[in-house]
């Protein structure tokens, strides 16, 4: 590589890890489904190092975006320390079933899964304080004080979590998918936060930043000890994703739930069918 | 002396509690942050340098076949990985200290979890 080619190209990767961060701290995903594609059809890097670089981002994502959230008390800490022990748990079974499950498979059951949450996060309705209020109190939830407040446009609003052992078994669910794919999984994260366990959408995405960090942290250590993290792809992606989380957490604070919700729906409709292609090519 | 009816001393002191922890792990996440920043912006600065031609003494010393720009991007990826782990390490200091058992047992549970598999992935 000559040496204005390693500068260009570390520009590039730090301009779509941006672009990924910002993509991250809005809809509290790792900014993998930006990075690699941008990696592999443009920088023809080969899809292993760009699945590292991938990690990373996931990783430098919730590192970067969580302390923002905590700050403004947009994060729920102790909900996340509840659902992050059934993420790991399926991270830890997802490494066992690697061997076992195809590939085809694995991008099928995921596109299909995005393809319902879809549906469900747009057909879901919009008064959420309403089905909070009567919704059912969970005995687990209220003696783990799990419930919790956030500020939203000067006023602060209570809510109160729902169905924890469904979410427990979904975020199961979702760990051993991104133990699978190698992924943060907060495309399922964030559907079942919100829809399946009433959380407030803004909450849903600080939370399953926070707890993809751990999911990311056990992925990333066996990539970065396997030596398939190239630290000159990486680095860059590093750098670049800090300073995207930084603008994508505060247009979080800024824009309105509906608008992030339906960017998101956007998000998840193209990710889905990117998956299902894969299943089916 | 005023009495605050809405928020009981156990319900004000549970949000102090919170509060605090909410303070140690944003702390731990910025330690991570900034040192695994300035590390990576190190060993880029030394990469870009040697590429453009600017011969550094340090560039030209090995360790084990790895040059010093990749050991301190190397070092950075480190400590950011570690972090959520350090941030997960800190909540159980935190808890056991305040004696906050149901957070010590779900740290721990992370943690333990966490090294297992990490071991398991590592093992050939």
């Amino acid at each position: 590589m000559t040496e204005f080619a390693l500068v260009e190209r570390s520009l590039v990767i730090l301009g779509a890890s941006m672009g990924a961060g910002i993509t991250g701290a809005m809809f509290g995903l790792g900014g993998g489904i930006v990075i690699v594609p941008v990696l592999t059809l443009f920088l023809k890097i080969d899809i292993r190092s760009a699945l590292g670089a991938s990690v990373i981002s996931v990783l430098a994502n919730s590192c970067s975006s969580s302390p923002a959230y905590l700050r403004h008390g947009l994060s729920n800490l102790r909900l996340a320390f509840f659902l992050e022990p059934w993420n790991a748990l399926g991270a830890l079974s997802g490494a066992f079933l690697v061997g076992i499950l195809e590939d085809r498979s694995l991008f099928g059951i995921y596109g299909t899964v995005l393809f319902f949450a879809m549906g469900a996060t747009i057909l879901h309705p919009r008064n959420m304080e309403i089905r909070q209020f009567y919704a059912p109190k969970n005995l687990w939830a209220e003696r783990m004080k799990l419930s919790g407040s956030f500020e939203e446009n000067g006023k602060q609003k209570a809510y109160v979590v729902n169905r924890l052992s469904l979410g427990s078994f979904l975020f199961y669910w979702a760990g051993m998918i991104g133990g699978l794919l190698g992924s943060g999984a907060g495309m399922i994260n964030v559907p079942a936060l919100h829809l399946v366990m009433k959380i407030p959408y803004k909450v849903a995405v600080a939370t399953s930043t926070l707890i993809i960090g751990i999911t990311a942290t056990m992925t990333a250590s066996v990539f970065l000890f396997r030596g398939e993290i190239d630290p000159r792809i990486a680095g860059p992606v590093v750098l670049g994703v800090i300073l995207g989380t930084a603008i994508g957490s505060r247009l979080l604070r800024k824009l309105p739930s509906s608008i992030l919700k339906f960017a998101f729906i956007g998000v998840m409709f193209w990710v889905s069918l990117q998956m299902l292609y894969k299943a089916v090519k | 002396m005023s009495l605050d009816f809405q928020n009981p001393p156990s319900e004000r002191e549970f949000q102090q509690k919170d509060e605090l922890l909410r303070q140690a792990v944003c702390r731990v996440y910025r330690a991570g942050i900034v040192i695994s920043a300035i590390l990576i912006i190190a060993g880029i600065a030394l990469e870009w340098a040697g590429s453009l031609g600017w011969k550094c003494p340090l560039m030209q010393r090995k360790y084990y076949s790895w040059h010093w720009e990749t050991i301190l991007i190397f070092s950075g990826l480190l400590c950011l990985t570690i972090t959520p782990l350090a941030r997960v390490g800190a909540t159980l200091l935190f808890s056991i200290r305040q004696r906050e058992w149901v957070l010590v047992m779900l740290t721990s549970a992370v943690l333990l979890l966490a090294l297992v598999s990490m071991i398991i992935s590592w093992s050939p």
